[in-house]
């Protein structure tokens, strides 16, 4: 396990952020209490997904996202890889032709939520607590928190965190794995689940990459060997370099209605 | 941590085919976790038995089947391990698009009840 939630400890807002709190355990339902009744062993084949109750839910935001013509968005990486800066970036771009709706998850802070505002484009904070990625149930209140008329793109950002997202469905329509060149080139090779998953790669912070000494053709290749199904996109969140391509994705995933 | 969530899921559903099933006792569980799941075995083992104190299957073997990395050749067919992800594609046929045949699995196989 090499996710350790980090506390930030900032203050508190008072603005437009719709704020959906799922850390509390109240929530779970009990488990099933027993009448213990004799009788001779037996084996029962179950062959169940452990997931079961995730990817049901998955499903159903699914079916929601399809009904509405919502294209859902999964943006996963480590945490500081500059998924809450290409967010902000992409709404500039595409925020004056597609509707676009955001969902962020987090530990404890609504910071990239408050980071993300834009007129027109509603944004959901899910504190997650203690959990250290998003669940489909966690999804399924923040949608329900949303204002979704007329939404075509909904971008959903994960909590920074490349080894448990891979197993939770969100129902989302596209997973999009962001690595930075100021991790190593390796990064796949040391998560292959997450990256096996991904429909696309982001290469970010190219414009860091000489200085960091971080090879771009040996990261590309590392992608490629565990997720040669992901098209790469290398860009700068930071100077919009390579920032066109990233966005043409979007723009035809939502005109195709994926 | 999150193979907390995932062993409280397994528990759940063990417990839940212990009451339709009228049992006393779990005797065994047997879960399957792929390599590319990204569970560890030893931290969901850890959980699950921190969470089955005190419930019907506080006393039960469990057995974890680790499933390894598999990969299927979308040109030839071949299935081939894929731990350490060759270079060059397709042992068989050096193609370069692969499937993952295994290793994602999650899975509560079976349980033995008494
Ligand atoms: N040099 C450089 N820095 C970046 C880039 N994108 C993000 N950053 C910085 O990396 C840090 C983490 O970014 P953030 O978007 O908060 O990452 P997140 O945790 O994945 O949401 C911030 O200081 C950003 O300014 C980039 O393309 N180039
Ligand atoms: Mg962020
Ligand atoms: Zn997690
Ligand atoms: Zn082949």
């Amino acid at each position: 396990m090499t996710s350790k939630p980090s506390t930030c400890g900032c203050g508190a807002s008072e603005d437009a952020v719709i704020h959906v709190d799922v850390s509390d355990p109240a929530e779970r339902p009990p488990l099933p209490p027993g009448d213990p009744l004799p009788g001779v062993e037996v084996r029962v084949d179950v062959n169940v997904r452990l997931l079961d109750a995730n990817d049901r839910q998955a499903a159903a935001n699914r079916a929601q996202f399809a009904a509405r013509r919502i294209c859902a968005v999964n943006l996963v990486s480590g945490p500081g890889a500059g998924k809450t800066t290409l967010l902000q970036r992409t709404l500039e771009a595409l925020g004056p032709e597609i509707r676009c709706a955001v969902l962020v998850g987090d530990l404890q802070t609504d910071h990239d939520a408050r980071r993300l505002q834009r007129p027109g484009v509603p944004v959901a904070q899910i504190t997650t607590g203690s959990a250290c990625h998003l669940d489909a149930a966690m999804v399924a209140r923040g949608i329900a928190a949303l204002p979704l008329e007329g939404v075509q793109l909904l971008l959903i950002e994960n909590v920074g965190n490349l080894v448990c997202p891979a197993s939770f469905d969100l129902g989302e329509n596209r997973r999009v794995v962001l690595v930075s060149c100021a991790e190593g080139e390796d990064k796949p090779l040391k998560y292959p689940p997450l990256f096996t998953s991904a429909h696309a790669v982001i290469m970010n912070k190219i414009d860091v990459a000489e200085v960091l000494d971080f090879d771009r053709a040996v990261s590309r290749e590392a992608i490629r060997r565990i997720a040669p199904q992901a098209p790469i996109f290398e860009l700068s969140a930071r100077t919009g370099a390579g920032l066109d391509a990233w966005c043409r994705y979007l723009r035809a995933l939502v005109e195709r209605g994926a | 941590m999150h193979e907390l969530g995932i062993a409280e899921s397994a528990l759940r559903a063990v417990l839940e085919v212990a009451r339709k099933g009228k049992a006393v006792q779990v005797r065994r569980v047997v879960v399957r976790i792929g390599a590319r799941s990204g569970v560890e075995p030893e931290a969901f083992r850890f959980a699950f038995d921190a969470l089955r104190v005190d419930t019907r299957a506080a006393g039960a073997a469990v057995d974890v089947e680790c499933i390894p990395a598999t990969g299927r050749c979308e040109e030839c067919g071949a299935c081939f391990a894929v731990s350490d992800f060759p270079a060059g594609g397709c042992p068989a046929c050096g193609g370069a698009r692969v499937d993952v045949a295994g290793g994602m699995e999650l899975e509560l196989k079976t349980v033995d009840l008494v």
